[in-house]
């Protein structure tokens, strides 16, 4: 090292001391800290985008929440982009977001039914932008509106809706698509991407989020809405995607029909496999599932092996059923693949694949698909045999 | 930067150093000076010497029966016991030599020989012919006493000045070890270790440092376990010191420091004889400095700090647990304020989404920027923690109760900073306290990481930590790594770092401390015994 290069690399480093505002050292109370994002199409055209800021002094546990009012409050501002919006934003709320700790994006119906592909380009390339956000649908109203709906159980409406996803695990009847398994999932081939939409249980009351329900789960095609399926249909679209942790199945005792009984799945196993005969695609479908008696009101029979395998049969049923009834709305209804079959095609019969791709929804409508379901009971709870009364 | 610093120092160390030998050649030559036997010149001599002490006590005797021989007794009143000197050595001259022939024919004896090996009852005498040797005895606490046309004088143990007994130590308590400290007085600290290490390969070698100060300092060292190099090593820098005083062994410590201008000590300190001895015993060596109750042990490597004596005395289990609690701690103290700043001022995505929440509503309206804050309250923790050590036990309190009270709670209450600033600067400051080797050094360390932090984030915590790490291994103490046994790796040398294994596991001497010649016998415990051979199934 000479002589000269030592003061000034000197220099540079004491000087690099007071360029610390410069970059991006942001102070976490500085930074408007976005926990939900809502995004609507317009009647013009334009993009509206609602941030959901938390006010942290209001949120903090242990405070005296009373006097602090709500815990968030939200902005909203329109563009041509989301990026016009988004400084629109900056420039009507005068902070710089943070967007590390989004909880949900919610995607409004209108947005939703022009197509979404386009619009989530902002968040893959923000670096910042938290990937694993779970990703939701307003059914009837607009994000916006939702986003104004309060939550009685949390200070953050946001933290709600978040938790009304995760709960999915032990319900199976809400699809936890975080952000970045839909951008994969618009992206790829031969699948069809299924979002869950928040609905009103009533027009008129949009006030709480205790009035909202996932009770649809939108159906998309190549990026546009078109069309609605329920929670029942989840749950067997859940069950054919491998993702069920946990759910209940009720169906008759078979053998008093008037008398209910709950049966939980509590580890649903499938696959999905495709096999190529004679110049046509077949689908099959297995599920292997592990149950435990949840509840029983039929008083009369314990729980026997015979017994139990009656009520196995029972269930697998009642789940086949539905399965069957998935597909075929699927493939008359709604006519695109929504299983990723495709996707299966295009891995394992590639040959095949580059004959049918640009049509294959088309084709989809017309494959045949196989359902096999098997469910074995392993324990039935405490009890074997339901308590009577005399 | 670091080398052209060292460089100019070391320039200027060269001059003093010059300068330095240059007077001590005026000075202090070892020319043997003879003692004069003439009385009258020397009782002259002795007053022209110790002119103008006046604590200095010189005594004419005159001994014997029929012809009477002058004795001259000197001393330094306050450094001789009394009672000793009246009882055994003025007694024997005054009183018994009536009875003893003073007669010089007799076996052909001189008169000082007789008075050594007949009169004096005392236990230590020493024979001396150089008269600044006799001076040295002198200071040191022992009478000299010359004998009229004799060229030889007696030098007699009566040492007896006030001095501390051996005490609890201050700085590291013990649940489970000795509770014996070591002392400012030398004899008393060597027996110590003598008492503790009982073989006569316990070498204790002395030597004399500081022009005025004539400081003695022992240099301690088990032979057959301690590696040869290292001894001389530190004897050679030892006896370049040329310095007018060594009033305690950190003058010591620093001139023989191998990295003068590192934060890191590559000298070790302690003030506990166990831990001394068991250091001896893995093949330290340690410096023993009169008027010092901290003795220095070397080579001194980065592990020592989480090796307390302690450890060794308890069950391996607990012994490991306490070993990790102490890395976790050197780390907390050294990272906590510079990674709270960088997870709130840069990675909040990283952080729990509640926690960011907590935090950034502690944040709230607050003035300064988690940098300033970090810093203000570094900074209010080391006055506050000077101030303690410094002031008089009851002040100390009153510190304390400010610092706590006034400065803690007040600046939340007051909005100046927030509560989790105050809670990591707390645990940052508790976790300092653990390592206390390291608990001077730690501050620079912790700045120098809170700076990076700001700048870049969690990039300038690993850019100042790579710089750091590669300064620690670029360190020598007395030519065994610093960082030994983590680079160089020595697999069977971490079976005592972040855990302390049982005693039974390790059977060998620390390699780079003792060395690897073949010669030497490594082994410290009889291989075969573990507990698993006292079954009782014989």
């Amino acid at each position: 090292m000479n002589k000269i290069k030592l003061p000034i690399l000197a220099v540079a480093f004491i000087a690099i001391l007071f360029l610390t505002g410069c970059w991006d050292n942001n102070d976490v109370s500085d930074v408007a800290i976005v926990t939900a994002i809502g995004i609507d199409k317009l009647e013009d055209g334009r993009l509206a985008m609602t941030w959901q800021i938390l006010k942290p002094e209001a949120a903090q546990p242990g405070m005296e929440g009373g006097q602090a009012g709500k815990a968030y409050t939200n902005y909203t501002a329109a563009g041509l982009t989301l990026n016009e919006a988004h400084k629109e934003l900056i420039r009507i709320s005068g902070r710089k977001p943070f967007y590390g700790h989004i909880q949900v994006i919610l995607l409004g119906e209108k947005l939703a039914k022009e197509g979404i592909a386009e619009f989530i380009d902002i968040f893959e390339r923000q670096y910042e932008f938290n990937q694993t956000v779970k990703v939701l649908l307003t059914k009837d109203m607009t994000a916006q509106e939702l986003l104004e709906a309060e939550s009685d159980l949390e200070n953050l409406p946001a933290i709600h809706l978040m938790n009304l996803v995760e709960a999915n695990i032990f319900t199976g009847k809400v699809i936890d698509l975080p952000f970045f398994k839909l951008v994969m999932e618009l992206e790829r081939e031969g699948r069809s991407t299924v979002i869950s939409a928040l609905s009103s249980k009533s027009k008129n009351d949009k006030s709480t989020i205790k009035e909202m329900q996932i009770e649809y789960a939108g159906i998309f095609r190549k990026g546009k809405l078109i069309g609605y399926i329920n929670t029942v249909q989840v749950q067997s679209l859940l069950f054919i995607a491998n993702q069920i942790r946990q759910t209940l199945i009720t169906t008759e005792h078979p053998l008093s029909p008037d008398k209910q009984i709950s049966v939980e799945i509590v580890r649903g196993q499938a696959k999905r496999e495709v096999s190529l005969s004679e110049g046509r695609i077949k689908g099959i479908v297995y599920v292997d599932a592990l149950a435990r008696i949840a509840e029983v009101h039929e008083t009369q029979y314990s729980l026997k092996p015979d017994i139990a395998k009656i009520i196995e049969s029972e269930t697998a049923g009642r789940i086949k059923q539905n399965l069957v009834t998935l597909i075929d709305m699927a493939q008359d209804n709604y006519g695109t693949d929504i299983f990723g079959f495709g996707e299966l095609v295009y891995k394992n019969e590639y040959g095949f694949w580059k004959s049918v791709k640009d049509d294959w929804d088309e084709y989809f409508v017309h494959m045949p698909i196989d359902v096999f379901v098997d469910v074995k009971i392993k324990r039935a709870g405490l009890i074997d045999k339901p308590s009577k009364a005399r | 930067m670091f080398k052209r610093l060292s460089k100019i120092i070391g320039l200027r160390k060269k001059e003093n150093s010059s300068s330095n030998t240059a007077m001590a050649a005026d000075k202090k030559q070892p020319m043997v000076e003879g003692i004069p036997t003439d009385i009258n010149d020397l009782k002259a001599r002795v007053r022209r010497e110790f002119d103008r002490c006046e604590d200095i006590v010189i005594r004419t005797l005159e001994i014997g029966q029929d012809n009477f021989i002058e004795m001259l007794v000197v001393y330094f009143d306050g450094l001789v016991n009394k009672d000793t000197l009246n009882a055994h050595v003025l007694r024997p001259l005054l009183i018994d030599a009536r009875i003893v022939p003073l007669d010089k024919s007799v076996n052909k004896r001189t008169i000082v020989n007789i008075i050594e090996r007949n009169l004096l009852d005392n236990c230590e005498i020493l024979e001396l012919t150089d008269f600044n040797q006799c001076v040295q005895n002198i200071l040191s606490g022992n009478t000299v006493l010359f004998t009229e046309g004799s060229d030889i004088a007696l030098a007699t143990c009566t040492k007896g000045f006030a001095t501390r007994s051996v005490d609890k130590p201050d700085t590291e308590s013990s649940v489970r070890g000795s509770r014996e400290g070591f002392v400012e007085s030398f004899r008393v600290n060597t027996s110590l270790l003598r008492r503790r290490i009982r073989t006569s390969s316990l070498k204790i070698e002395e030597m004399t440092i500081g022009q005025q100060t004539n400081t003695k300092v022992g240099i301690a060292y088990v032979e057959g376990i301690v590696n040869k190099r290292i001894v001389d090593e530190v004897i050679s820098r030892l006896s370049k010191i040329k310095i007018d005083g060594v009033l305690g062994s950190g003058t010591l410590e620093e001139l023989i420091q191998d990295a003068p201008l590192s934060l890191m000590p590559t000298v070790a300190n302690s003030e506990k004889p166990d831990k001394v001895a068991g250091k001896l015993l893995e093949g330290r060596v340690a410096i023993i400095t009169d008027g010092s109750p901290f003795v220095l042990t070397v080579p001194c490597l980065f592990i020592e700090a989480f090796q307390t004596s302690e450890d060794y005395y308890s069950l391996p289990f607990i012994a490991s647990f306490i070993r990790m609690l102490r890395f976790i701690a050197f780390v907390i103290s050294m990272y906590g304020p510079a990674f709270y700043v960088a997870m709130v001022g840069f990675h909040q995505s990283v952080v729990p989404f509640k926690l960011v929440v907590t935090i950034a509503a502690a944040r709230q309206g607050l003035p300064f920027s988690p940098f300033t804050e970090a810093f203000i309250m570094g900074l209010t923790f080391e006055l506050l923690r000077e101030a303690g050590i410094r002031m008089p036990k009851p002040v100390g309190q009153a510190v304390s109760i400010v610092g706590a009270l006034v400065l803690g709670e007040a600046s939340i209450r007051a909005g100046i900073t927030g509560a989790p600033m105050v809670i990591v600067t707390a645990i940052t400051a508790i976790c300092s306290f653990i390592l206390t080797p390291y608990t001077d050094l730690l501050p620079f360390a912790r700045f120098a990481l809170l700076i990076a932090a700001n700048v870049l984030g969690l990039i300038g915590i690993a850019l100042v930590s790579a710089a750091g790490l590669v300064h620690l291994c670029s360190l020598r103490s007395f030519g065994v790594p610093f960082m030994a046994p983590f680079a160089p790796l020595n697999l069977s040398g971490l079976k005592d770092t972040f855990i302390r294994a049982p005693l039974w596991t390790m059977f060998t001497r620390p390699k780079e401390l003792t060395g690897i010649h073949p010669d030497q016998n490594r082994v410290r415990m009889a291989l075969e015994i573990s507990p698993e051979d006292y079954d009782g199934n014989e």
